[in-house]
């Protein structure tokens, strides 16, 4: 009998291969050290976005709250490092530990609501946790911040080095993106994809779907968390206001412009928004001279026009021509719900 | 005399004042294909879904070789070897029917989300199996290359085969079918009758709701006839044609009409 | 004694504008089952468009209906170009819609007005008086007293008035609607203007409180929409004894416990109500509409 996964899921090294040469030739290229700050932020945000897709797009559950579990990750990270003197890798983990339990405990309850209530409670969960990261000020600096966390050392390389911690964070990119591809590609994938299609139908199949969409809430959330202190040791100093509701808004907004079926549809949403904010928000800056966040007139704007008009995403493009080139698909073209395994990571 | 593997135990299910079933009893035994029949209205599907835990009953009981459960979860049946269709069809239309399949069988597998994420050994093992369990349900059912097709491009009758072969595949030793020959062509009725048949030799048991009464006569050992939510007659299918109490509940001939349809 | 009834007066206050924001989310979620998440931002938009007209000389009286009425203007906008093109959309999609006008709105506003915070001048002659033995400012009873008349007015027009009964139809039978001659279209785009006249009337009544800032809009939304939550989705009173519950919260826990955290025992309790009684603690136990 064949391979079941060649059979089933084909091609899908081809994007990852390209995925990979990409990053690693991305530094040739690029010199300036504002975009290099910004890939590596970008790698970090689609941690965080990849996590996000697993849920919304596949467990079909919503999150306006993950900047949360993110901030739980930095200030594990953080608090871990500087005020106890913990081992950073140590911290990392504990960190990523401390959010999977937190958010599966927390997951159980809230993922019996459903869509608005659901986005309601994570926000709740967001402004909760926001602040007790002000309030503690004993643990966390409060308002103020906690700085001097410390640079990460791999083995003797120094990950403090620009170049080092660019490719650091996109090799766990990349272990994230096949981590996620695999279960997608499992059977819990299947499971995961058939909720959107019929709860029903999988409950009768001895399926207790509410298990499986704790799961990938809490594992979504690890990755935030994972995410979060890779952020606390590449930028060395934090502060709660970064992981308050308008992050987790701009975290959402990138998934569902990218497309949300779709692991690639997430990273090509957080490419897409962050260069469109920092562009805009450079040019309004040095040719317009407007002062403050005047990107979000811009940002606000497209997301309304995407969501009318692409509501699949950036990713559906793609789709559309890949559908176009394959002979044997049907003519019908308007096929909405087009989950990407195949031609995905 | 073997064991019976279902027992329905005087099942009441009152809506306000509605009384849709009535103290309904049978049973049904190993290897047995048992129809449930009854004019619209009867309480067919409500029985159905009480017997599968979607409905909770007013009174009564049921039991699966002799555990009750009837207040179990949905998700609870099928790892007992107990499965159902519906009538207005739950695959999953986004997916393949080879996918759909694979999906079926999940209740023997682990499903592990970290075997999975890391694929383990356990994990390639277990797609391993789901396929090829897959790829022999897909022959037995003949949707032999339709099996990367996604299932909401297929036809009725495709999706039909696939929600059965979807059923069957984990070995169930009980399977509820809701109409399952409702909507298919005449080919189609007899090639689903066919495989049902096939499937009782290889030891599952049936118990369905059907309106085609001339399949129902070829393939059920057993029927049990409802009206107005009570159980009016119950036996084999030579007994139930002679019965008055049948003939009366359809209105007289239409009894000929149904058979005819 | 005195400190509590200075609690209680805060929180009628402000509890009666989050009531009056969640208002607006219950006709708008009724009739069209959108949550509108840049409710808040209506809010925004009635304060500081009554500080324009303030500012530019009119009378704190005049502006205030003024505002009110450009807000329902761009309410009504809001409704034609964003929400309706995508009817029926996936709750995600709307979700993510109604926070891309939030955002968008809060940028014009932010190239209009800035960043400095602007206040609008108060209301009355501010003087405290002593009831009970607290000390209250007479501008937060004044405002409690305007709001307390426009939801009593509210409860009138939904449940009297030909165009208010409409609006409710429009929500539990769309078709029957249509058949007793309602064009439920206008219904929607008329629930989102008076979703942002009363949105806009919370925020010209808290200008004179707190000052008025493009970035305020959000988190008031928020808070409206649990109010909304509290009183069940589905019941104006519901949701004004949301609001008010939500505000009596707000100034109680406040004054007892600490100001970092009031937001934390606020949203705490509202998980506290999903996770017990998620219909809502205003409501009988009935039948769902989602």
């Amino acid at each position: 009998m064949k391979n079941a996964s060649k059979v089933l899921y084909p091609g899908r090294w081809k994007g990852l291969v390209i995925f990979i040469v990409l990053i690693a030739l991305l530094p040739i290229v690029v010199t300036t050290q504002y975009v290099f700050t910004l890939l590596i932020l970008l790698g970090i945000y689609s941690i965080i976005t990849i996590g996000l897709s697993l849920l919304i797009g596949y467990a079909g559950q919503i999150s306006i709250g993950h900047a949360a579990f993110y901030g739980i990750g930095a200030y594990m990270s953080a608090v871990l490092t500087t005020k106890f003197n913990m081992s950073a890798w140590l911290a990392i983990i504990l960190g990523m530990m401390t959010t999977f339990l937190i958010a599966y405990f927390v997951g159980v309850r809230v993922l019996k609501l459903k869509g608005h209530i659901l986005a309601l409670a994570t926000i709740a969960i967001n402004i909760i946790v926001y602040t007790i990261l002000n309030g503690w000020t004993e643990m966390t600096g409060g308002a103020l911040g906690l700085g001097g966390i410390p640079k990460l050392n791999f083995l003797g390389i120094d990950l403090g080095n620009q170049v080092n911690f660019y490719y650091f964070v996109w090799i766990i990119v990349t272990l994230v993106i096949i981590f996620s591809g695999n279960l997608i590609r499992s059977n819990v994938g299947r499971i995961l994809r058939s909720i959107h299609d019929s709860e029903t139908g999988i409950e009768a199949l001895g399926i207790q779907v509410s298990k499986y969409k704790v799961l990938i809430f809490a594992i979504s959330a690890t990755y935030a968390s994972l995410a979060g202190s890779l952020y606390a040791h590449y930028i060395q100093f934090i502060s709660p206001s970064t992981f308050n509701v308008p992050f987790s808004i701009l975290l959402l907004v990138m998934v569902m412009v990218g497309g949300v079926h779709s692991i690639w549809g997430a990273m090509i949403g957080t490419v897409a928004i962050t260069f469109l904010n920092e562009g805009i928000r450079y040019i309004s800056h040095n040719y317009l001279h407007v002062s403050g966040e005047v990107e979000i007139i811009v940002y606000g704007f497209v997301i309304v026009v995407m969501m009318i008009f692409m509501p699949n995403g950036i990713v559906s493009l793609f789709d559309r021509f890949q559908k176009r080139n394959k002979e044997h698909e049907s003519d019908s073209g308007l096929d909405l719900k087009p989950v990407d395994v195949k031609g995905g990571a | 005399m073997t064991e019976p593997i279902l027992q329905v135990e005087h099942l009441t299910k009152r809506f306000g004042g509605v009384t849709a079933v009535e103290d309904v009893s049978f049973e049904v035994f190993p290897g047995e294909i048992v129809a449930v029949i009854g004019p619209n209205g009867a309480g067919k599907t409500t029985l159905f879904n009480m017997i599968t835990c979607f409905t909770p009953p007013t009174e009564g009981r049921v039991k699966l070789s002799g555990e009750n459960i009837t207040n179990k979860k949905i998700f609870e049946l099928a790892p007992l070897g107990m499965m159902r269709t519906f009538q207005n069809l739950e695959v999953f239309g986004s997916m393949t029917a080879i996918e759909n399949l694979m999906t079926g069988i999940s209740v023997q597998l682990k499903n592990r989300v970290f075997a999975a994420g890391f694929r383990l050994k356990s994990a390639r093992e277990e797609e391993q199996y789901a396929y090829e369990k897959a790829m022999e349900l897909i022959e037995l059912t003949g949707l032999q290359g339709l099996e990367h097709t996604l299932v909401e491009q297929m036809s009725y009758g495709q999706q039909k085969k696939v929600e059965f072969a979807q059923t069957i595949i984990s070995n169930p030793r009980l399977v509820l079918l809701d109409e399952p020959m409702a909507g298919l062509n005449e080919v189609e009725t007899e090639a689903m009758a066919d495989t049902i048949l096939q499937m009782r030799d290889r030891g599952m048991t049936f118990l369905f709701v059907e309106h085609k009464m001339a399949t129902i006569m070829r393939i059920a050992d057993r029927i049990v006839v409802l009206d107005f939510g009570k159980k009016i007659a119950e036996g084999t299918p030579a007994e139930i044609q002679k019965n008055e109490d049948v003939i009366r509940a359809y209105i007289g001939g239409d009894l000929d009409d149904v058979k005819s349809s | 004694m005195d400190l509590f009834m200075q609690y209680l007066i805060t929180g009628l206050t402000i509890g009666s504008v989050y009531a009056l924001l969640a208002v607006g989310f219950v006709t708008i979620y009724n009739v069209t089952g959108v949550l509108n998440l840049a409710q808040g931002e209506f809010a925004m938009l009635g304060a500081l468009i009554s500080v324009t007209f303030v500012q530019a000389g009119l009378s704190i009286y005049i502006s205030i209906p003024l505002a009110i009425v450009c807000t329902a203007l761009i309410g009504f906008l809001v409704e034609r170009l964003a929400i309706n093109p995508v009817k029926g959309a996936k709750p995600g999609i709307l979700i993510v819609i109604t926070l891309g006008v939030s955002i968008f709105l809060k940028g014009v506003a932010l190239l209009i007005w800035g960043t400095a915070p602007k206040s609008l001048p108060p209301l009355f002659e501010n003087k405290p008086v002593q009831i009970l033995g607290a000390v209250v400012n007479t501008q937060s009873l004044w405002i409690f007293l305007i709001l307390a008349i426009h939801l009593v007015a509210l409860y009138w027009f939904f449940d009297k008035t030909f165009l208010g009964s409409a609006l409710r139809a429009s929500e539990r039978n769309a078709h029957a609607a249509t058949l007793m001659g309602i064009n439920v279209k206008n219904m929607s785009a008329i629930a989102f203007s008076i979703a942002a006249a009363l949105g806009a009337l919370a925020g010209a009544m808290i200008a004179p409180l707190t000052d008025a800032t493009y970035d305020m809009g959000f988190f008031i939304g928020i808070k409206g929409f649990v109010a909304m939550v509290f009183g069940g989705m589905h019941s104006i009173q519901g949701a004004v004894a949301g609001g008010l519950l939500l505000g009596m919260i707000e100034a109680f826990s406040g004054g007892y416990v600490s100001t970092y955290y009031t937001d934390a025992i606020a949203f705490g309790f509202l998980l506290f109500v999903l996770f017990i009684r998620p219909q809502g603690l205003f409501t009988k136990a009935e039948g769902t509409h989602v």
